[in-house]
């Protein structure tokens, strides 16, 4: 024994006689320091000397270390409760605080333990908060069944809104007796608020896409109308239209370009114009008409026709499409059927050069045989009178000729015939002029079919002529081998009909088809035929100003029948 | 006496050109179509033929020129064709048929004569 402790020892129980739970630190023989409690009393002779001590020696040396041990968990375990964030505290079966550790003393508003300690949830929250944390510590005192990770909002020390995670479990004795509860909580607000940013943040991108989205809808309609808009006139312009990218691909055909190429825009769209076109100068054209640049070009190419005679002629122009910076974007090609202007053009030079030939004839004839007269003195009687008619028939025939030509060009002009009507009767007027036209072709057998009671209509006399004139001379020129011209008059309901049948050469349908047309000439290969491809449509002009009808039957070989109607 | 064959669809035509040629010691021959000059052609062996182009049928004048010229029975007749004035296209063609001349309608009969004339003169 430490000689201090001795004399404290000695002093102590020399005192009080004896010594009870005296900590003292006894070495033993082989040195080593065991920690022990005495407990003694003096023993005394007679005369009141001292004998000596007895008592006893306890060993607490394991004691001690387990108590050490004990202490230093405890104080690790205090300090990890201590510092961690969250809230930690036990109650006791009453409800009253028997632990807090700092974070909850600080939620609070306390500063020190002993400020929490002891009391009650009624003292430290408000009426409402306070009756349902004590309602849940109570039911998990009674239930023993503990809650875990409930979330719930509170009120902190400012009285400031929290959410709190809390779980609560009952606290048992080491003999499972329950002496209350522990409670575990930590603080929510932040994440619930992040959480709550998070969700309004996605609420408002929510709506802002919606917003978006209807934007671009509204836009997608609108665009999606302006195209239809835009669809709808190129489909409805009467021109053919293509229109290619920069690498010539098809991107877009109205309806007339897909007629005329024979393809549908589906099966060419976006790719080369290679397989929608098949002519080579319009490929060419549209591919270089970028190199060329604004002025595009124009021009005509052939497509094929009804059949491998008639190609359709088509013209063409090609354009590059800019956009409102200039950029170009592409290329628009137009393209136009001209094969019936094509045809008026040709049928137009060749009336020019018929006309010509037609004037020619006459001329020959009148400045030949005048001139005849004029230089030779030796003809006869017979022959000047010979000279003389003739040149007298192709002056008419000139007049004549003239005539039509100044006829069509008052048709061509709009202007018209005024009709000049008076009662007359048709079959009077064919008696009267068929002899002349016997007079001058033998080859031929006039043949009138009229009917005997009096037909009397308004009509223009003198254009009723011109039009059998023309039926007539027709008949006669396209039946050179002569026959039969055979002339019908009869009444067919509220009309007097004519009909006019020769057995001459005929026609084919095409032919009668354009019999009508101005310039057309059935046989304008065959010149030697007389006429300005005119006669037809004048006659059929006039038939109509009286409000007739007129319709013509041909077979090849067989002959022609023109047969009209005139209103009675 | 020289024999000059007229061909032309037009009897008046015809009538024209032998009443111009009747100045001069003609034996005057005529034809409506070419089958028909050829035919007096290789009968009578004219020595001119006054050949109209426009004819109707399978053969107008130039085919009938062709022919006459490719023929040695035929091609030593002279044919002057008869052309529509200021068809310079057909004076080629005629001249490429073989024609040795031509002869514009419508014509001077006094003119007619002067080349007739010339035309015979060797």
């Amino acid at each position: 024994m430490d000689p201090d402790e001795r004399l404290r020892f000695k002093q102590q129980v020399e005192k009080a006689g004896f010594i009870k739970n005296f900590d003292v630190k006894l070495r033993k023989r082989d040195g080593t320091e065991i920690d022990c409690v005495l407990t003694s009393s003096i023993q005394k002779v007679e005369d009141g000397s001292i004998l000596g001590y007895q008592g006893f020696i306890w060993d607490i040396t394991e004691r001690k270390r387990a108590e050490k041990e004990l202490e230093e968990e405890r104080n690790v375990l205090r300090t990890v409760i201590n510092n961690v964030p969250d809230y930690i505290y036990v109650k006791d079966n009453e409800g009253r605080y028997v632990m807090s550790n700092n974070a909850h003393v600080s939620f609070l508003g306390a500063v020190k333990p002993e400020e929490v300690i002891g009391k009650t949830a009624f003292e430290l929250f408000p009426q409402d908060l306070a009756e349902k944390y004590h309602a849940d510590d109570q039911e998990v005192i009674r239930s023993r069944k503990p809650i875990i990770n409930r979330e719930e909002l509170s009120t902190d020390e400012t009285g400031k809104k929290v959410w709190n995670i809390m779980s609560k479990v009952p606290l048992r004795d080491s003999s499972g007796k329950i002496i209350g509860m522990v409670g575990i909580a930590r603080d929510l607000t932040k994440r619930k608020e992040a959480e709550e940013k998070i969700k309004n943040y996605s609420k408002n991108l929510e709506s802002m896409v919606e917003e978006r989205t209807r934007e671009l809808n509204r836009a997608l309609f609108d665009t999606e109308q302006a195209r239809d808009r835009i669809d709808g006139i190129l489909k409805s312009v009467g021109d053919s239209l293509i229109v290619t990218d920069l690498y010539n691909r098809v991107i877009l055909m109205n309806r007339s370009a897909e007629d005329l190429l024979g393809i549908r825009l589906s099966e060419v769209i976006d790719r080369p114009i290679d397989f929608a076109i098949e002519d080579k100068t319009l490929r060419d054209r549209i591919k270089t008409t970028l190199d060329k640049k604004k002025s595009g070009y124009q021009f005509d190419f052939e497509l094929p026709g009804e059949d491998s005679e008639h190609h359709r002629i088509i013209r063409a122009g090609t354009s590059v499409i800019e956009d409102r910076t200039g950029k170009q974007t592409g290329i628009i090609t137009t393209m136009h059927d001209v094969t019936y202007e094509r045809e008026i053009d040709r049928m137009k030079t060749e009336f020019i050069s018929t006309a010509a030939h037609e004037l020619r004839t006459p001329l020959t004839s009148i400045q030949g045989f005048s001139e005849l007269l004029k230089i030779r003195d030796d003809m006869t009687e017979d022959e000047r009178k010979e000279c003389l008619s003739y040149i007298n028939a192709q002056s008419v025939n000139l007049a004549a000729i003239i005539n039509d030509l100044l006829d069509i060009s008052r048709i061509e002009s709009g202007k018209g015939f005024s009709l000049d009507k008076a009662p007359c009767n048709i079959a009077e007027l064919i008696r009267e002029m068929v002899p002349s036209f016997q007079v001058q072709s033998k080859k031929h057998q006039f043949d009138l079919i009229l009917s005997e009671e009096p037909i009397e209509m308004m009509a223009d006399i003198d254009k009723m002529r011109q039009v059998f004139e023309n039926i007539l001379s027709n008949a006669v020129k396209y039946s050179p081998e002569g026959g039969e011209i055979r002339i019908t008059g009869e009444i067919v309901e509220d009309r007097y009909q004519v009909s006019i049948e020769d057995k001459g050469i005929g026609m084919i349908p095409d032919q009668v088809e354009r019999i009508f047309d101005k310039f057309y000439r059935a046989d304008y290969s065959n010149t030697a035929i007389p006429g300005t491809g005119l006669g037809m449509n004048i006659v059929k002009y006039l038939v109509e100003a009286h409000g007739g009808e007129m319709r013509v039957e041909s077979e090849v070989g067989k002959g022609t029948t023109v047969r009209f109607t005139i209103p009675l | 006496m020289k024999k000059v064959l007229i061909v032309d669809d037009h009897a008046e035509v015809r009538r024209l050109v032998e009443m111009t040629l009747r100045v001069g010691d003609y034996k005057i021959l005529q034809a409506q179509n070419g089958q028909e000059a050829i035919e007096i052609a290789r009968n009578k062996k004219p020595d001119l033929i006054i050949m109209d182009i426009m004819m109707p049928g399978n053969m107008d004048g130039l085919e009938a020129t062709r022919i006459l010229k490719d023929d040695p029975e035929t091609k030593d007749s002279i044919i002057i064709m008869l052309t529509a004035k200021g068809q310079e296209f057909d004076k080629e063609k005629g001249l490429e048929a073989g024609a040795d001349d031509y002869f514009t309608k419508p014509f001077s009969p006094l003119e007619l004569i002067k080349k007739v004339e010339e035309v015979l003169e060797d």
